[in-house]
């Protein structure tokens, strides 16, 4: 098993490296250097303490919607109306810091609470339809993600709207996740407590997938329906509960996102993509928690510093999109690196 | 009479607004049908329709831009192909990849080409709307079916489809494989080569797609869209079938955007209650055991 886990880690690695490799010959190929954009890159984003900030800032939401993914592939389940829970996070959390007033602290909790809640709900309509009537997860949820867009316009244009019909008013200072402290630390970057909530997910969810009953169930009728069925595991209840976590950790990076972050929520046409990038971020980190962490670091790190890189150089952000995608890939086919370590192995015995 | 007129620009702007789709789907029917699935619709969609832009901003010929959107998609097409199916790869998760792929490829040129802006220019000469004979002068008619040549197109391919499908040895085949690669190989169906041909000619269709649209709209933006992710839950069903699935839920978008006229606020909540409305096809095609999807990507020869 250890080695199985150091193979597959070994291939993610050699993935990220032949990604950015190949990303370096296609900016050389369009005439751009590469080596400068690289390094303008990275000093995007470790340059100062505020750009560092700014970085954690945007990983943060990419944990808890990798998570959310990965969490649902662990269990068998192909989530990809991540984008739509989180949105729903989003609108639950807003809605409830602006429409009640509750002493700072217990308003705080409330506005996550139910933004999970929310979420996991939400989620857990495409798991029951699984469960009961085995319609597909991958088509419910892409459905369930317009509809959360149009509730959500819905909802802000008629209910929560401030003075502009468009967007809701400010979170309310008895809400907000934002640390002022820590913000002061990173020279006046948005920092917040999600980073700090979305490493305690990562711990739990960790510790139900492998420790727990629960976790063991989840796995077992992912891996194999009819014989976890057998086993006298009921399918329906750990499908339909996988959804609800899943989606219940969405809407909490929704809610961390709104209240910390952006401060209100407004009217948009089109998604907001986090819930997507999730699913990359998911695949790269191999559906492990902790490999999100490094994955969501990375895919977010490299789209924020790729905004210098844009500024200073004029290189489009895109290559990072493009970088990312070779990454998805090679890790998906991994046979390909397969193949390609096997022959430098072979003829390395023949040097030998 | 106003009634009437109404009607007729209501279903004109049907049809207008369910070409794109009709031509996913399509790609989408082919792949799926030979057991590929196939999420990265979106992606190539956006490069048929980014290199459609260029190529007919540059040469003036929408016609050519149809071409090299056909071409660019099935290249793009290729690796999506090689992974799923000579390595074996999640599909869903080589999809996903090209999706992202064709998004920032797309706009990473864009960008080049266009000093750093995030679409295209105008395209100047765009597809015009043609009428077939002397139909044009019939009232209500006329007005439905004067339409861009590329929706004629898609009604054409759809019927192709269909045939070729349903009613050739090849079309037999590629249903075969998707449906039981082991049983088709058995009867010396060469599976592989069968599938990749599937996907890069589902491809193909998929990509006139965002060509049809930058017509429609003259400005033109990748950002991705409902339309590659709304095809693809038509991907499970009959050609002919599908497009009716299309056409209503175009209907419905159309409605839409016409609540004003009908003294109703503008919300996209409309949104919602079409996608609920698909809600119960996809319960009765979805009826394919817990793991859906198709087994070819674990198909191996022995």
């Amino acid at each position: 098993l250890k080695l199985v886990a150091r193979s597959q880690i070994f291939i993610t690695l050699v993935a990220i490296l032949l990604g950015l490799l190949i990303g370096a010959l296609f900016l050389l190929v369009m005439g751009y250097d590469p080596m400068e954009a690289y390094s303008s890159l990275f000093s995007g984003m470790f340059g100062n303490m505020y750009n560092i900030g700014e970085m954690i800032q945007t990983v943060t939401p990419l944990i808890f919607t990798g998570l959310s993914v990965a969490f649902a592939f662990r269990t068998g389940l192909f989530n990809i109306g991540v984008e739509g829970q989180y949105i729903f996070g989003q609108l639950a959390a807003i809605a409830v810091a602006t429409k009640l007033s509750l002493p700072a602290g217990i308003h705080q909790l409330a506005a996550v609470a139910i933004a999970m809640v929310a979420g996991g709900l939400y989620a857990g309509i495409a798991g029951v339809l699984k469960a009961k009537l085995q319609v597909h997860e991958v088509i419910t949820t892409i459905m369930l993600n317009y509809i959360a867009l149009g509730i959500s316009n819905y909802m802000i244009r008629t209910v929560l709207h401030g003075n502009t019909t468009d967007r809701t008013p400010p979170v309310p200072d008895s809400a907000t996740l934002h640390l002022g402290w820590l913000s002061d630390l990173f020279s006046g970057a948005r920092m917040n407590l999600g980073i700090f909530l979305a490493l305690v997910a990562v711990l739990v969810i960790s510790w139900i997938l492998n420790r727990t009953v629960l976790g063991y169930e989840l796995r077992a009728v992912g891996f194999n329906t009819f014989a976890s069925e057998y086993a006298g595991m009921s399918v329906a209840r750990n499908i339909t509960l996988s959804m609800v976590i899943s989606g219940m950790l969405a809407a909490l990076g929704g809610a961390v996102q709104t209240l910390g972050v952006t401060g209100y929520m407004p009217v948009s046409a089109e998604f907001t993509g986090v819930g997507f990038d999730g699913m990359a971020v998911a695949l790269i980190g191999n559906n492990n928690p902790f490999g999100v962490v490094l994955s969501a670091f990375l895919f977010g790190g490299l789209s924020y510093g790729s905004a210098t890189m844009q500024r200073d150089l004029g290189v489009p952000t895109e290559i990072i999109r493009i970088v990312m995608a070779i990454i998805i890939f090679l890790v998906a086919a991994n046979g390909i690196i397969r193949a390609l370590s096997r022959v430098l192995n072979r003829r390395g015995v023949r040097k030998s | 009479m106003s009634t009437l007129i109404i009607i007729g620009t209501i279903l004109s702007n049907t049809l207008l607004y369910a070409t794109p789709l009709i031509f996913a789907a399509l790609g989408g029917v082919f792949s799926e049908r030979s057991g590929v699935v196939n999420i990265g619709l979106e992606g190539l969609m956006t490069i048929g329709a980014f290199s459609a832009a260029v190529t007919t901003i540059d040469s003036g010929s929408p016609w050519l831009g149809l071409v090299v959107a056909m071409v660019a998609g099935a290249i793009f097409a290729i690796p999506h192909a090689i992974a799923s199916i000579s390595f074996q790869a999640d599909q869903v998760v080589s999809g996903v990849a090209l999706n992202f792929l064709g998004g920032g490829i797309a706009l990473f040129l864009t960008k080049m080409l266009f000093n750093g802006a995030a679409q295209t220019q105008t395209v100047e000469q765009p597809f015009t709307k043609v009428s077939v004979g002397g139909i044009s002068n019939v009232p209500i008619l006329g007005d439905i079916l004067t339409a861009y040549p590329t929706t004629y197109l898609a009604i054409i391919l759809v019927v192709l489809t269909y045939v070729l499908l349903y009613k050739t040895p090849w079309g037999l085949r590629l249903r075969s494989v998707g449906e039981h690669p082991r049983a088709a190989d058995t009867l010396g169906i060469n599976v592989y080569s069968g599938d990749h041909q599937r996907c890069a000619g589902g491809n193909r269709r998929r990509v006139h797609v965002h060509r049809d649209h930058q017509q429609l709209y003259v400005q033109h933006d990748f950002r991705p869209r409902v339309y590659g992710v709304g095809c693809n839950d038509f991907r499970k069903m009959a050609p002919i079938r599908c497009d009716v699935g299309l056409f209503i839920l175009w209907f419905c978008d159309f409605l839409g955007s016409y609540q004003p006229d009908f003294g109703v606020d503008t919300l996209r909540s409309q949104r919602m209650v079409e996608y609920a409305a698909v809600y119960p096809d996809h319960t009765s095609t979805g009826r394919r055991g817990w793991a859906g999807g198709s087994a070819s990507c674990r198909w191996k020869t022995i």
